[in-house]
């Protein structure tokens, strides 16, 4: 209970108030005591639910200034109320914006908090869809993509698991894993081309799921809560005993060896956790093609090298090992690519190389510039954030 | 079949692999003098490809005419990346260099993507099949095509060269110093910007060789520099990652790996069949065949 009194304390600390002056002070003081009341009677579980909200909200309060409460306030409004005043063309903007910023998040398990980066996630995303999509052929409608998506998530952490236990070894570095994982979605690209078992792969169209009834604004909806969700997710892990384990042995990962973590094995679960996501945001892919330009899943897009950068990019520019970086870089970068599309697509196919292009650049001078990503720097030069020391550091 | 054919086939899929294990020499020296895994690799080859079918097209000159300029167009090429910029990108995130070299390789990839489709010679398919089919070499029931013989050719005496350049010549000696321990080689007064830009120089022109060497045998597509950038990794994955020795040994382990696999089993499995490999390599040997578990 020592705990619990700690932390109100801390909150009222958090709102400015050192002692109870005011009503509301007092109003707020007799709520939780009557909430602390209810909890001792109900039992440990809720207490610690509570606990962990009242950290959540004092870390939240101690890690921005009012500037960015505002924003983040007016950002969460307005992705929240998005449906009813944007337009027809923003809308799936907005949910690729957001897809990316999923995608982006659990790249960044992997890559920012254990300092492993892969260049191969559209391997789990492609298994993730390319399951979902074939058991919503086969088996049907909604029964189907929900034994899909399992099947995606179990096949997915599997197949992490695979190139994390070849790319892991001891005395490997950076290198290796990278490798691997590009050598990875060439070998699902050549796999889904040459030997077509599922009957899904040469851009065969999937069909329109009959029995999952969407609209643009049900997918944005699903995307914001599971953008919103693993957000939540990442910061909770990433404060556990496996996640400080990651970033101990991305600092020093001799010294962690020996302080007694099990280096192989903590990276291994990075990679599962991290491809199990990733597998989630395939089959999402999967059941919004029918609002996608170009409804069909085609193993030559899905699986490629600039599918992988592309998901990692956004991360890159907005802050690896952070938590705003994903959604930062998804929200900057996202439109920009978008609007390259648009381009090629309207001088024809001469431009095709303009994205690339770009994205290439984008990269070297990201590296050249700030390797650390937009996040910390940008927040603290337009005062969202308090300078100097921040919580979750970023990637060195 | 008979024995001479699968021998045939055999030493046709080696004399490719001298020349696959060549740019993969290329790209394990960066690695190891640099410690930067050139993400460029097939933009290079693709590079000393599209250069070697320009004589071709123009006239029946030999391909090889285009190795020297390409040779130090690469070697000039990679010299300034490595030192103008890659030694100015900061020293601790081992992963800055990594995805500096994967934004430098998307740009190189698609710049010689749009050359290609605007102004790119759209002849050279039928020409490179031509030569392909010109002269064999044959000794009794031996044959093999003539092209290739004398890219691999090339390749062994580059490689010849490389060794000697290693172990006999100052800078080389100097360069392998560097590679060993480039903090030994700082205390004893080597000048390592310099010596790992030479490096990185040497390990480009020498993809650019192999991709000129290549130019005949290899049917021109789209995805070119994606499957050379992949089977490169492939074979420094085989052969442990900054192993030059495991390097050649891989190449011509695969290449062999893809001739039997595509006379016995069918094309469709030639190019799984790497993969097969490297999959088989690394459960054995987690390392690679030369690599070293520090």
């Amino acid at each position: 209970m020592t705990d619990t009194a700690r932390l109100i304390a801390k909150f009222k600390l958090s709102f400015g108030v050192t002692g109870i002056r005011n009503a509301f002070g007092s109003a707020l003081w007799f709520g939780l005591t009557l909430l602390i009341g209810l909890i001792r009677v109900m039992g440990n579980l809720p207490e610690r639910l509570l606990c962990a909200t009242i950290e959540f909200w004092t870390d939240l309060m101690a890690a921005t200034t009012w500037q960015g409460r505002l924003l983040g306030c007016g950002l969460l409004l307005g992705l929240a109320t998005l449906p009813n005043w944007a337009g027809a063309s923003l809308l799936p903007m907005m949910i690729s914006v957001l897809w990316f910023a999923y995608v982006g998040q659990a790249w960044n398990i992997l890559a920012g908090f254990v300092g492993q980066f892969s260049l191969g996630h559209a391997l789990f995303v492609g298994v993730g869809a390319y399951l979902a999509g074939g058991t919503m052929v086969y088996v049907g409608g909604g029964p189907g993509f929900g034994l899909g998506l399992g099947l995606g998530l179990v096949v997915a952490a599997a197949l992490g698991a695979a190139i994390g236990a070849l790319g892991f070894r001891k005395g490997m570095g950076v290198n290796h894993f990278a490798l691997l994982t590009v050598v990875a979605v060439e070998l699902a690209r050549l796999c889904f081309t040459q030997f077509d078992g599922l009957r899904l792969g040469i851009g065969r169209a999937l069909p329109p799921s009959r029995l999952l009834i969407l609209t643009p604004t049900h997918f944005y909806y699903i995307i914001l809560a599971l953008t919103v969700l693993l957000l939540l997710f990442c910061r909770i892990l990433v404060r556990s005993r496996l996640g400080r384990a990651w970033l101990a042995l991305r600092e020093a990962p001799i010294a962690a060896a020996a302080t007694g973590i099990n280096v192989f094995r903590a990276k291994l679960a990075a990679v599962m956790i991290s491809a199990a996501f990733c597998a989630v945001a395939g089959a999402f892919q999967a059941i919004s093609v029918q609002i996608q330009a170009a409804p069909a899943l085609d193993p030559g897009r899905v699986f490629s090298f600039t599918g992988s950068v592309e998901i990692a990019l956004g991360v890159i520019v907005g802050g690896t090992g952070t938590l705003v970086g994903p959604l930062l870089g998804a929200l900057v970068l996202t439109p920009f690519g978008e609007g390259l599309n648009l381009l090629a697509a309207r001088t024809g196919h001469g431009m095709l190389e303009l994205k690339p292009l770009c994205y290439g650049l984008i990269l070297v001078l990201v590296e050249f510039l700030r390797p650390a990503g937009l996040w910390p720097w940008l927040g603290q030069r337009l005062r969202l954030v308090p300078g100097g020391d921040l919580a979750e550091g970023g990637r060195r | 079949m008979s024995l001479a054919f699968y021998v045939n086939v055999l030493i046709g899929g080696l004399l490719t692999g001298l020349v696959y294990g060549l740019a993969s020499l290329g790209l394990a020296m960066i690695i190891r003098v640099t410690r930067v895994v050139n993400f460029a690799h097939g933009a290079m080859m693709v590079a000393g490809l599209l250069a070697a079918t320009l004589p071709i097209a123009s006239r029946s000159m030999d391909p090889l005419m285009a190795l020297p300029p390409v040779a130090l167009g690469l070697f000039i090429f990679g010299f300034v990346i490595q030192w103008s910029l890659i030694s100015r990108l900061p020293e601790l995130p081992q992963s800055c260099r990594l995805l500096f070299m994967v934004g430098i390789a998307m740009m190189a990839a698609s710049g010689l993507s749009a050359l290609f489709r605007f102004g790119g010679s759209g002849t050279l398919l039928p020409v490179a099949l031509d030569n392909l089919a010109a002269a064999n070499l044959a000794a009794g029931s031996f044959q093999v095509d003539q092209v290739r013989v004398h890219a691999a050719l090339v390749a062994v005496m580059v490689t010849g060269g490389l060794i000697f350049f290693f172990n006999v010549s100052r800078t080389g000696k100097a360069i392998s110093a560097c590679s060993d321990s480039p903090l030994g080689a700082l205390v004893i007064g080597l000048d390592l910007e310099w010596l790992q830009a030479v490096g990185f120089g040497l390990g480009s022109a020498l993809t650019g060789i192999a991709g000129c060497l290549l130019a005949n045998t290899v049917v021109v597509r789209p995805t070119l520099v994606q499957d050379f950038t992949v089977i490169g990794f492939i074979i420094i994955l085989i052969g442990g990652i900054d192993s030059v020795g495991g390097a050649l040994a891989g190449g011509m382990l695969v290449g062999m790996t893809e001739a039997m696999a595509g006379t016995l089993l069918g094309p469709e499995m030639k190019e799984l069949s790497a993969y097969l490999l490297l999959v088989l390599v690394l459960l054995l040997r987690p390392h690679g065949l030369g690599g070293r578990a520090e």
